[in-house]
């Protein structure tokens, strides 16, 4: 059998999700690795004591094995070096046309079901950042956090520009300011 | 503070505000071109389809749900003509699209997203025409639940794509309310860029 650059691309990484194994898209994109590396960074400023990891093996049961783009997991008694066994306190997934119906479905309501408590969906291409918060064991949008040109921003009624807020916490640290900007800083354009 | 409907329509709100939660919410400046024509494009699917048949179809409809929250999603169908009166629909119409821009997807993704799933709106789709999806949502047990996101990406996006991927697009789906209307994705872009 002949194995071709796409089957390659396409056998990079796997998931098992409700029991079934699942392909995970070819290799991400550039914007999508800037973005996570971007992610990663800011979340290595401020750990005391948590650890952040990037594409982490997250086991939640046989049935439901999972690879985040980004986890932030401060209960080191679930890593065994290797795999995460468990919720982590923080995932991030950003979106790719291949993933995004997952994100958005099942994966959103996993991560409810088993407790990971703040659960980010990332943009790369609206620049935005979606975070929600898990209360009494449903995810409510916390709030969807964009980076806006001037022009977009400039656009907007004075309501809306009162509206729009660029800088967040997370639920974890309460000295880590996240800037919206820093998120997609740099990241590949083409 | 209670508001009724008579004192929803005296607060002498303009065409382009809406009430969520007793407080009075500007909407965005007039939507951009692409915005009003990928709206326009799914009005005239469903009106073509509806024609002659019992449901209805409004565009920007004022939409009174609770007696806290006035509405004005992009389009809605409405099947119980008891809800129909001349200055809006009173209560849960039976689908409901709304058009994303930046300065509504919070609200639109937020509160409207949970005020439709408690009110019984049975189909909910958030349509991005930046990103050239349409997500769809369908009602269960009280619930949204993902149905999927239709894509329909540009050449470039098609180009970037893997056979595989491009093979595993889906772009005709049909709704939860109609059997027999078949909705393409490509229609719902037609000549939008």
């Amino acid at each position: 059998m002949n194995i071709t650059y796409e089957d390659f691309l396409d056998d990079y990484h796997e998931e098992v999700l409700d029991g079934k194994v699942i392909k995970m898209a070819p290799r991400p994109t550039f914007r999508h690795l800037d973005t996570n590396h971007n992610i990663t960074k800011i979340f290595k400023k401020n750990l005391s004591g948590c650890v952040v990891l990037s594409e982490p093996d997250v086991h939640f049961s046989k049935k439901d094995k999972v690879a985040p783009d980004v986890a932030v997991v401060c209960n080191r008694d679930i890593l065994d070096g290797r795999v995460v066994h468990g919720a982590p306190d923080i995932v991030v997934e950003i979106l790719s046309p291949s993933t995004s119906k997952r994100d958005r479905g099942y994966k959103k309501r996993l991560y409810q079901r088993y407790g990971v408590a703040e659960y980010w969906i990332v943009d790369t291409n609206s620049l935005t950042v979606e975070v929600y918060l898990l209360e009494d064991g449903q995810y409510n949008l916390d709030n969807i956090y964009q980076a806006l040109s001037e022009a977009e921003f400039n656009n907007m009624s004075e309501q809306n520009k009162a509206e729009q807020a660029f800088k967040f916490k997370t639920h974890l640290w309460d000295g880590l300011i996240i800037d919206v900007y820093d998120i997609f800083k740099d990241i590949y354009e083409g | 503070m209670n508001f009724a409907y008579e004192n929803l329509l005296d607060l002498d709100c303009d065409y382009r505000e809406e009430i969520l939660k007793g407080k009075v919410v500007k909407m965005a400046p007039r939507p951009a071109t692409e915005h009003l024509e990928a709206g326009d494009n799914i009005l005239t699917m469903l009106k073509n389809y509806l024609w002659g048949k019992d449901c209805r179809v409004f565009s920007e409809p004022d939409v009174y749900l609770g007696d806290k929250d006035l509405v004005v999603p992009d389009v809605a169908v409405v099947c119980n003509h008891g809800i129909i009166k001349s200055k809006g629909i009173y209560g849960a119409p039976d689908l409901i699209v709304e058009v994303l821009s930046r300065s509504t997807a919070p609200r639109d993704r937020g509160y409207k997203k949970n005020l439709y799933e408690q009110c019984g709106v049975s189909e909910y789709w958030l349509v991005s025409v930046a990103e050239r999806f349409v997500e769809v949502y369908l009602l269960e047990d009280g619930k949204y639940v993902l149905n999927n996101i239709y894509t329909h990406p540009r050449q470039h996006e098609l180009d970037d794509m893997t056979q595989k991927e491009r093979d595993r697009l889906v772009y005709q789906f049909k709704t939860s309310i109609f059997d027999d209307l078949v909705i393409d994705v490509r229609d719902v872009f037609q000549n939008i860029n």
